[in-house]
């Protein structure tokens, strides 16, 4: 008898580990974007739950769209987040997580801002401080954050029996094509509120795609031709012909951050650098390659460095490298501590960070700041050097910098202040608590080791938050260069 | 063979008794996802670079002083901004765009630090800046800044001389306003907090069982209120069908802390939702949220502040009240608020701050940008079905941030009272 009540208490128990284990992987929703866009949420980071990104939707809704809407003049935003954006790839992937967000795997660019993988969302200023938010068609992840949800269209998908049924009973209203279901009395729904500037998804000028963050998915310029016949067909002639691009309304939305996704943007609070610090097997110098140690590069550097050829090469004493953005250093025999170029460099280093983050301004273009920075930079006796190379041909004493900060968090990298990427990257505007991937190359020459030797480091994507107050970090930047006996 | 019987049966009811003590813990940790953080020394560093770098500057010209002197010969509540180490920490405004900093007879962090020198030094480095202002570590009010000794007092006017020592002012406005200044890395640690503070909360109304758990059985600051306005506060008062329960509740990573709240309603028998007195009361929240939201900006001072915010809680139909407590020669009709919007983050800071309330030195002191605080505010409303005087009763408490564009939630505010059934 006593068997026979334990074990059910048993049972109950491993069920629990096992919900315990599950649920503790992968805890929500932010994974998705973690996948996504690399360097800007940690894919760890516990606060990054379905109920945070509701919530940084709502706040968005309620302090950003009235601002961008009312700047671009546009007081309809129609924006159409077709099925086939979500190719279900990624998110079958994913399924196993428990993931309540479908939209994960959309190359729409407001696909986390609107939770949506297919709809037909429809935005009005209206008059008063709020901007009415209708899904006119088509599901969300968070229905509660809009005023009007009117639900997945019947018709949308055409292999069901309602649509039969509506063809049978409804002859006349059927459209020419079925193409024409797409925006089913949105006619009537625009009329109703009168519009005078309707923003549309789709780009005129903004290489959307080719400027997005194609190392891991490019962002859509928007709908298709036939999407923009069918509703422009739907509009009518009078509110057709008040469509615009709203591609700097949508970009300007991206890019202007609330503070719940500042929080995100500091990651997991463990903020420390026990976490940012691989452990690492003991290296055998002359056998452990920069490969083994999950290396990224080699931090000393000859004039005319290829890395490729290094990636096999064995470590050894005296070299320096970097996995992620940490620097290591593998000290030499008889040495307590890295000699003093490596030490330079480091403080060189900080230099350049503090000068970045005190000449980023708001109200700047991308272009603007990186004058302003590179002006700083040559006046505190450094280099600016376009392409991240060293610069052979340069006064051997000066460090040289590279610099290609941007816009991250969102798929698109503009704002930027770099001399790469398309022209519209370095002509937008920085906008308050933009998250900005502070990313540095400093190659620093050690003429006592030889002519064109060098120390490099990258910084990568240092977390800032661009204020009025300048560039302010919300997760600790790396601190110092670590050693390895 | 019945002794072993009953052994075995000891046997069993022990290890019983612990898979159910198991079983017990385990949906508690399921949900229970988040830590209270610990304060890394990177992270501190960054705290505190990033205030030298972008709050000092600001507090020190807005209190028109070129020279802070803080002595500190033990822990203190700058542990967090400044360091735990004891010395005579001076910051000076010698132009451009930083202060300086440095610290004479103390070893600290010397990134952060730009002069480290011996104590001795003391009156040539005065002299050496020729501050026209100094503010030192003491007040003339009854406050935690008043930290100078007597001692320390005298043997600093003494060393720096008549000339520089007619120049010292208190330092606790200048103190009030560098404690309340946030950078980035401190606004990401306070919406990390909230949301720790926030599954508390969850977890401690979780636990209630109508007819059974006591407040006392409950964490944090648990509180009911009944129509007349009699509060039971972490007493052995038992959960009842009916009650209004409020729990507040905090989390913290060292001197940084927050506290938080959540509302419930215990469901009576045959009740299956919110009864609509409680739907009211929580439609009230959400309106007097949005005019706050609406009306706090960066700039004023917590009393014009409050001004502005009785203004319009009036216009809207309310009845503003400077104490906790229903005033029954208000008008009947209308619903009360009273509100209490102290600092948060710095636990010093929730006293010594500024502060939109009725109360504390505080509302004299001008709202920073990026100031974390709370919305703190109770909701009196008349139940006059129920008799005259009658009403219910609620406070909100959910942390906000003072930004360019007015209020933000840096996590979820309060989503509405939860059902208990």
């Amino acid at each position: 008898m006593k068997k026979v009540t334990i074990f059910p208490a048993i049972i109950y128990m491993l069920f629990l580990l096992w919900e315990l284990d599950a649920q503790s992987e992968y805890p929500e929703a932010m994974v998705g974007i973690s996948h996504a866009y690399y360097t800007s949420f940690d894919s760890d980071n516990p606060f990054a739950t379905k109920e945070m990104l509701d919530h940084i939707r709502r706040e968005k809704f309620d302090l950003v769209l009235p601002l961008v809407m009312r700047e671009h003049k546009i007081d309809m935003w129609i924006h159409v987040i077709r099925p086939w954006t979500w190719s279900g790839t990624e998110f079958r992937k994913l399924e196993h997580m428990n993931l309540n967000y479908r939209s994960i795997d959309s190359s729409d660019p407001l696909r986390y801002e609107f939770g949506s993988d297919a709809a037909v969302i429809v935005f009005t200023d209206q008059g008063d401080d709020r901007i009415e938010r209708v899904v006119f068609e088509g599901e969300v992840d968070d229905p509660s954050a809009f005023d009007i949800v009117r639900g997945q269209s019947p018709f949308i998908n055409q292999e069901n029996y309602e649509i039969m049924d509506y063809v049978k009973e409804n002859s006349y209203k059927v459209p020419a094509s079925e193409m024409g279901y797409r925006f089913m009395g949105l006619g009537k729904f625009v009329l109703e509120r009168d519009p005078k500037r309707i923003g549309v998804n789709y780009a005129e000028t903004l290489s959307l795609a080719e400027g997005s963050e194609t190392y891991t998915l490019a962002l859509t310029d928007g709908i298709s031709y036939a999407d923009h016949l069918h509703l422009s067909k739907a509009l009518g002639d009078k509110y057709a012909s008040r469509m615009v691009s709203a591609e700097h309304l949508i970009l300007d939305y991206l890019t202007r951050s609330v503070l719940g996704e500042i929080v995100l943007f500091g990651g997991s609070g463990r903020g420390s650098e026990e976490g940012r610090i691989q452990q690492f097997d003991p290296i055998v110098p002359g056998v452990t390659t920069l490969m083994d140690v999950d290396g990224g590069w080699y931090c000393t550097r000859e004039w005319d460095h290829d890395e490729e050829a290094f990636s096999s090469v064995p470590l050894q004493r005296g070299d320096m490298f970097q996995s992620g953005q940490t620097p290591y250093y593998i000290l030499k025999d008889g040495e307590a501590k890295p000699p003093q170029e490596i030490l330079r460099l480091w403080d060189e280093v900080v230099k350049v960070r503090k000068i970045i983050s005190r000449n980023v301004r708001i109200g700047d273009t991308g272009r603007e700041a990186l004058k302003r920075i590179i002006d700083k930079l040559e006046g505190e006796g450094m280099a600016y050097i376009d392409r991240d190379r060293y610069d052979v041909t340069l006064d051997p004493e000066k460090t040289q910098v590279h610099l290609d900060l941007h816009q991250v968090g969102k798929g698109v990298l503009a704002p930027r202040v770099s001399p790469m990427g398309p022209k519209w990257h370095s002509d937008k505007k920085i906008p308050l608590l933009l998250t900005l991937g502070v990313e540095y190359m400093v190659h620093m020459p050690v003429p006592e080791w030889g002519k064109g030797k060098h120390l490099y480091y990258c910084s990568l994507h240092e977390r800032g938050v661009v204020t009025e107050r300048g560039v302010e970090f919300a997760l600790p930047p790396v601190s110092a260069i670590q050693t390895i006996r | 063979m019945n002794e072993n019987l009953n052994n075995e049966g000891k046997i069993m009811n022990k290890v019983q008794i612990l898979l159910i003590f198991f079983s017990i813990l385990l949906p508690q940790n399921l949900h229970s996802q988040f830590e209270e953080p610990k304060a890394s020394p990177e992270l501190m560093k960054l705290i505190r670079e990033q205030k030298f770098e972008v709050i000092l500057p600001h507090v020190m010209r807005d209190n028109k002083v070129d020279m802070w002197i803080h002595v500190k010969r033990k822990s203190d509540f700058f542990d967090f901004e400044f360091g735990e180490k004891p010395g005579i920490y001076i910051f000076t405004d010698r132009g451009g765009g930083r202060i300086e900093r440095a610290v004479l007879g103390g070893q600290v962090d010397r990134e952060l630090y730009d002069i480290l020198a011996p104590e001795s030094y003391l009156g040539k480095f005065v002299a050496e800046r020729n501050p026209k202002r100094i503010a030192l570590n003491y007040t003339d009010r009854a406050s935690s800044f008043n930290s100078i000794s007597l001692t320390d007092r005298k043997q600093l006017s003494k060393i720096i001389g008549k000339k520089y020592s007619k120049r010292i002012v208190p330092a606790d406005r200048l103190a009030a306003d560098y404690l309340a200044g946030r950078g980035m890395a401190e606004v990401a640690l306070f919406g990390r907090l909230l949301m720790i503070s926030t599954e508390k909360i969850e977890g401690e109304f979780n636990k209630i069982v109508p007819g059974k758990t006591r407040l006392s059985d409950i964490s944090g600051n648990v509180f009911v209120r009944d129509y007349d306005g009699n509060e039971e506060n972490n007493t052995d008062y038992v959960v009842q069908p009916g009650d209004l329960i409020g729990i507040l509740n905090s989390a913290n990573m060292m001197d940084f802390s927050e506290h938080n709240g959540g509302i419930g309603y215990v469901l009576r028998k045959g009740e299956t939702n919110l009864p609509p007195e409680v739907q009211r009361i929580w439609e009230h929240a959400l309106i007097t949220r949005n005019i706050f939201r609406k009306n706090i900006k960066a700039g004023l001072t917590g009393s014009e502040q409050l001004e502005i915010l009785i203004k319009k809680l009036e216009e809207s139909g309310y009845v503003y009240i400077d104490k906790d407590q229903y005033d029954k020669t208000a008008d009947p009709e209308k619903t009360q608020v009273h509100i209490d919007f102290h600092a948060m983050g710095r636990i010093i800071s929730q006293e010594e701050a500024p502060r939109i309330s009725p109360s504390g030195w505080g509302r004299d002191l001008k709202i920073p940008l990026y100031h974390t605080f709370t919305f703190e505010y109770m909701i009196h409303m008349p139940v006059p079905e129920l008799g005259k005087g009658k009403h219910l009763y609620i406070c909100i408490h959910d942390g906000v941030i003072v930004t360019e564009r007015g209020v933000e939630f840096p996590a979820a505010p309060i989503q509405g009272i939860r059902i208990i059934r």
